[in-house]
């Protein structure tokens, strides 16, 4: 699945943006325009795969 | 995923308050000096939801909303997070339409909405972020 940002934002005005397949913390780089566009970061969370190697690695051992 | 960030929410930018007025359904925005009941004044950029008694009053140099409601009786206050959330909307649609990305609009069961935004021909930030198999290949 192609990387992607998803922004939710609750009745009540609550926002949270959210990264997925991407790998690394390049999700850092795509999604930090549109945190600094909302307003002030309150909480962040790193998952699994923001410390998972980019997937060149894979495509070498594939290859191999 | 990768990254889950909790964003609060400013109104900063004028015309993503008049988007976001557009999608209520409500006349644009004005620029004008509000004294509340308390007798507070605040200056900014004032929206007037129908059935208030007080404008909502945005400070678009700050982000903040001032607004008084009574604890319901002179305004709804549920209405003043459903302005910060079609802020919110709007102000994505708008970076996402600048950087050159493509954004969806959903709407959940709960009243929430999801943006989806995915990269343009650019990719995410002039850079690619991701490498498949056959580009690292």
């Amino acid at each position: 699945m192609s990387p992607r940002i998803e922004i939710t934002v609750t009745p009540a005005g609550e926002t949270s943006v959210e990264t997925k397949s991407f790998a690394g913390p390049s999700c850092r780089t795509a999604s930090q325009p549109y945190e600094e566009a909302l307003g002030t970061t309150s909480s962040e969370r790193l998952t699994p795969e923001y410390h998972a190697a980019v997937p060149v690695a894979q495509s070498v051992e594939q290859r191999a | 995923m990768s990254h889950i960030v909790t964003v609060a929410a400013k109104a900063t930018d004028p015309a993503a308050l008049a988007a976001a007025c557009r999608r209520l359904k409500l006349p644009p925005p004005q620029t004008e000096t509000v004294t509340f009941f308390d007798r507070s004044v605040r200056t900014g950029s004032t929206v007037r939801p129908p059935g208030f008694v007080y404008p909502i009053v945005c400070d678009t140099d700050s982000g903040d909303l001032y607004h008084d409601t009574y604890e319901g009786r002179w305004g709804s206050e549920a209405f003043v997070g459903r302005l910060l959330q079609a802020y919110a909307v709007e102000k994505t649609k708008l970076q996402a339409k600048a950087r050159g990305h493509r954004c969806t609009e959903t709407a959940l069961a709960d009243g929430s909405v999801r943006l989806t935004v995915t990269a343009g021909a650019a990719g995410f930030g002039g850079t690619p972020q991701y490498l498949s198999a056959g580009e690292a290949a």
